[in-house]
């Protein structure tokens, strides 16, 4: 049973629209600004600074649901759909996690005599941006392809600059943080919570 | 042979009238694209109020088009509403029918010759 192109264009902006509360922005761009920072201050610790934001995601996840639910009510999407976002959050949280692993060997590797021209925080910067593309075109979130613009960016002046580890990262979050903050604030002013009769 | 008064009470465009009722055309298409979908979901999606929705919902219900579970979630109450496989069957109907029916609408009109 396929759906007519006119419904599916209504199914994929309501889609859209249980995503513009901004929370998960302000989620993510906390995250890697907290990464940012502790990479930059206390390197040894970053595995375990990507551990907290792991054990942080389902409880944050918890009350973002309640949060919108309040305002936009329930909604159980289709379970193609469904199936679909489990699929790409999994592999980009992953992803995520995965590199931000990598970081701190990379970092090793690079205090040693190799001059390394680029440094591991603009290589996962740029592996970032490239989860944030692939989000922007399965999720169908536009503004991932600006913060995949973004992290890139960050990446390429960390490079030029020389700056030490984890300043792309944190400037990049505090970015997303940003824009997190309005759109949980245009939401917020939009959809006040309404109580079901 | 069928007389005008016979035509009246058969129409020949047959289109399904709960339906083809904006409010419940809006509420049928919103529950169609998710697998369930709860009030106040509804009415900010639709822009309808509480009384229009419980109306409306009243009638796809006792047409078998919209399938209704309360609930509560937590100490709150929920009621969620689901597209029947009737209703669905419906909709897609409906589509062809209306369809069907302004498939020719840019093809003039054949006007009688008066030779």
């Amino acid at each position: 049973m396929t759906n007519p192109p006119e419904l599916k264009e209504l199914e994929q902006r309501t889609y859209g629209a249980t995503y513009s509360d901004g929370v998960i922005d302000i989620f993510v761009g906390v995250s890697l600004a907290w990464i940012g920072a502790m990479w930059l201050m206390f390197p040894d610790y970053l595995s375990g600074a990507v551990a907290l934001v792991a054990v942080s995601i389902s409880p944050v996840m918890g009350r973002r649901k309640r949060f919108v639910e309040a305002r936009t009510g329930y909604v159980k999407f289709t379970e193609p759909r469904r199936r679909r976002e489990r699929r790409i959050y999994t592999t980009a949280g992953f992803l995520f996690a995965g590199f931000m692993l990598l970081a701190r060997p990379l970092g090793s590797l690079q205090s040693g005599d190799i001059d390394w021209p680029v440094g591991p925080d603009s290589l996962i910067t740029w592996l970032l941006a490239l989860i944030a593309v692939a989000l922007g075109v399965f999720v169908e979130a536009k503004r991932m392809f600006a913060y995949a613009a973004t992290l890139a960016a960050t990446g390429a002046i960390a490079v030029m600059v020389d700056t030490r580890f984890g300043w792309p990262l944190l400037v990049s979050g505090a970015v997303i943080m940003m824009v997190g903050w309005v759109l949980m604030t245009r939401f917020v002013n939009r959809r006040p919570r309404i109580e079901a009769p | 042979m069928t007389g005008p008064a016979t035509n009246r009470e058969q129409p020949q465009i047959e289109i399904d009238r709960l339906i083809h009722e904006p409010a419940r055309l809006i509420i049928m298409a919103n529950l169609y694209v998710v697998d369930e979908a709860d009030f106040v979901y509804l009415t900010q999606q639709t822009g309808l109020t509480h009384g229009n929705i419980n109306t409306h919902m009243a009638r796809l219900q006792a047409g078998n088009y919209v399938a209704v579970e309360k609930m509560f979630v937590g100490n709150r109450p929920r009621t969620v509403y689901r597209i029947t496989e009737e209703g669905r069957m419906a909709l897609q109907q409906y589509r062809q029918q209306v369809g069907n029916l302004l498939a020719d609408i840019d093809t003039p009109a054949p006007t009688e010759s008066r030779t």
